[in-house]
């Protein structure tokens, strides 16, 4: 507790009339010290009332918007701070950093406004790797008389927790085949700090990363193994009309600079991009996890025009489409009369008689294969949706299958329909 | 220039008592020089901090002017001017600000009868002086102590 100028004087005043009564002997002068002393006694009980009135309805809710971050990186902290305010009092409050840490703005200490509300943004960057977590507040009180701080870090003002990862550490590239197991010959870019698993050395293992407790302990080598921190870069398909829908110059426009941007913004996020331009089952251009974003734009602009389609999939229907169709008809046809009864043995028929042959497109392999071979969670789909989207369909299919997001993307076209539905995909997005 | 309904009661309270001291003897000049200053001190300026600094000041010689001639007269100056003190700020005084005027006015009464019927003045007023300083930075002290303590990391 500091006191103010006020204060300072009241008390200045109050030894210069306590001196005069001990000098003069004079009861009115230690009548007037006693009562300045009493009345500085008074302020401080009330200043310490009101600061416990505020600590006591202090609310702190803080967000980040990235809970994983590599050394040297930023997240950006939103502190929301509400009070019950004091009249007569001046409030403030600073967010204490944790060790390791800076702010790259001064965000983080703000002046609570008169409703007790204080709202701090700013940018943590994180020097040390490690789990860094917010430690509390800081509630600086002040009226004209007093002052005070109070670290509040306690469970309700502490939190969330930063996990950093180191700086990038460059493995060897190795080959394993061990225990009827196949790993991957791929180079492990960076690695993280958690312990995934301690197993003995092998040939080509970083000596860095030697266990030399456990090494001594059983006399044989092992090594740690460390979690990193994962990528995974989305898929953008690019469906090129053919040359025969007759679609605007604009729309086409529309939609490969949409393409265009979500491959560069993926790649600036994840890193890296995999590109696959389509003209309904025709396969224009694959790019897998593809780091250089200028060369995703070559790909995209060398199609961005409408194609001659070679191979068409005529309203092509997959197998689990098939059977569905059949069951759809089966119940038709135990529920209806006549013509309509007839109909619908026609085409449970004639879909009966497809599934008998093995015949599966190349398109459906192409997709297969190519969502095996990367690893993939979410999938942005640019297409008009005009005529045959049979492929289309085919796709969400398969990404369904194995768990994969996909999200359509359309233009808004004026006499085109656009259809609001892709079965096993997110509702169609439509771009401006 | 607007005067707070509060210190401007405080005030006319300070003023009046000093008036009606004038009949009790002693230098009457003091006494009204004494209630011009403090009467110029509390509405002189206004608008910062400054102004709780010049009210004491200025009231604390009306206090010594009026306790001269009679004690208790100055005890209720005292009183009118740590009221206008309390009351003068930038904030409205609350219900917690006029409960702590009450409680001062009862404990600066009982020093004032105290030092009035005292043999000597220089024992009892240290005593009293020490004790309520005493009193004071324990009791802000264990508040604070307990403030820290109950916001303090590692608690749930």
């Amino acid at each position: 507790m500091e006191p103010q100028r006020p204060t300072t004087a009241i008390g200045v005043m109050a030894a210069l009339l306590m001196a005069g009564a001990v000098v003069l002997d004079d009861p009115a002068a230690a009548l007037a010290a006693f009562s300045l002393v009493l009345f500085l006694a008074a302020l401080a009980i009330r200043f310490r009332q009101r600061v416990a009135r505020i600590a006591a309805s202090v609310k702190v809710e803080r967000v980040t918007n990235r809970k994983i971050i590599p050394q040297g990186g930023t997240s950006v902290i939103l502190t929301t701070f509400a009070s019950r305010p004091e009249p007569g009092t001046a409030v403030s409050v600073r967010e204490i950093l944790p060790p390791g840490s800076s702010a790259v703005s001064s965000g983080h200490v703000m002046p609570v406004s008169p409703d007790g509300s204080a709202t701090l943004l700013y940018n943590l960057t994180a020097l040390v790797p490690g789990r860094l977590g917010m430690p509390g507040i800081v509630l600086t009180v002040a009226d004209p008389f007093f002052s005070a701080d109070l670290a509040m870090e306690s469970a309700p003002f502490r939190g969330p927790e930063l996990d950093v990862h180191p700086h990038a550490t460059y493995e060897r590239s190795r080959k394993r085949n061990e225990d009827a197991t196949r790993e991957r010959n791929k180079p492990s870019v960076s690695r993280g700090y958690h312990l995934r698993s301690v197993r003995e050395y092998l040939p080509g293992d970083d000596i860095r990363t030697v266990d030399w407790k456990m090494t001594a302990k059983y006399q044989r080598m092992f090594i740690r193994e460390f979690t990193s921190v994962e990528s995974v870069p989305p898929l953008v398909v690019l469906d090129i009309p053919g040359e025969e829908s007759g679609v605007s110059d604009e729309a086409l426009a529309v939609l490969v600079n949409g393409a265009n941007q979500e491959t560069a913004a993926a790649i600036r996020r994840f890193g890296s991009v995999s590109l696959l331009v389509i003209s309904g089952i025709n396969v224009l251009s694959i790019l897998l996890e593809e780091r250089n974003a200028p060369r995703c734009t070559g790909a995209i602009l060398d199609a961005a025009h409408p194609q001659v389609r070679l191979h068409h999939a005529y309203r092509w229907k997959n197998r689990a489409a098939l059977h569905a169709t059949v069951r759809t008809c089966r119940r038709a046809v135990s529920r209806e009369e006549g013509s309509v009864r007839h109909f619908h043995a026609r085409i449970a028929s004639v879909c009966r008689r497809s599934l008998a042959g093995p015949y599966v497109p190349v398109f459906a392999i192409q997709v297969a294969s190519l969502l095996r071979s990367v690893h993939l969670t979410e999938i942005y789909l640019y297409s008009l949706f005009e005529g045959d989207d049979s492929h289309v369909k085919e796709l969400a299919a398969q990404a369904q299958e194995q768990q994969i997001r996909v999200i359509p993307r359309t233009v808004a076209a004026k006499d085109a329909m656009t259809p609001r539905e892709l079965p096993g995909a997110d509702p169609v997005q439509v771009i401006a | 220039m607007t005067v707070p309904r509060g210190k401007a009661l405080f005030l006319a309270a300070a003023i009046g008592i000093a008036a009606l001291s004038l009949t009790g003897g002693g230098d009457p000049l003091l006494r009204i020089l004494a209630a011009a200053a403090f009467a110029a001190g509390a509405l002189l300026k206004r608008g910062t901090d400054d102004d709780t600094i010049f009210t004491l000041a200025t009231g604390e010689l009306l206090v010594i002017a009026v306790a001269a001639s009679s004690f208790i007269a100055g005890f209720l100056v005292q009183c009118a001017v740590i009221g206008a003190a309390l009351s003068g700020g930038r904030a409205p005084a609350g219900r917690g600000d006029a409960a702590i005027f009450v409680a001062y006015c009862l404990i600066a009464l009982a020093g004032a009868i105290v030092l009035d019927r005292a043999n000597q003045i220089l024992l009892p007023f240290l005593a009293m002086t020490a004790i309520v300083a005493g009193a004071t930075v324990a009791v802000t002290g264990i508040a604070e102590l307990r403030e820290r303590r109950k916001y303090a990391g590692g608690g749930t």
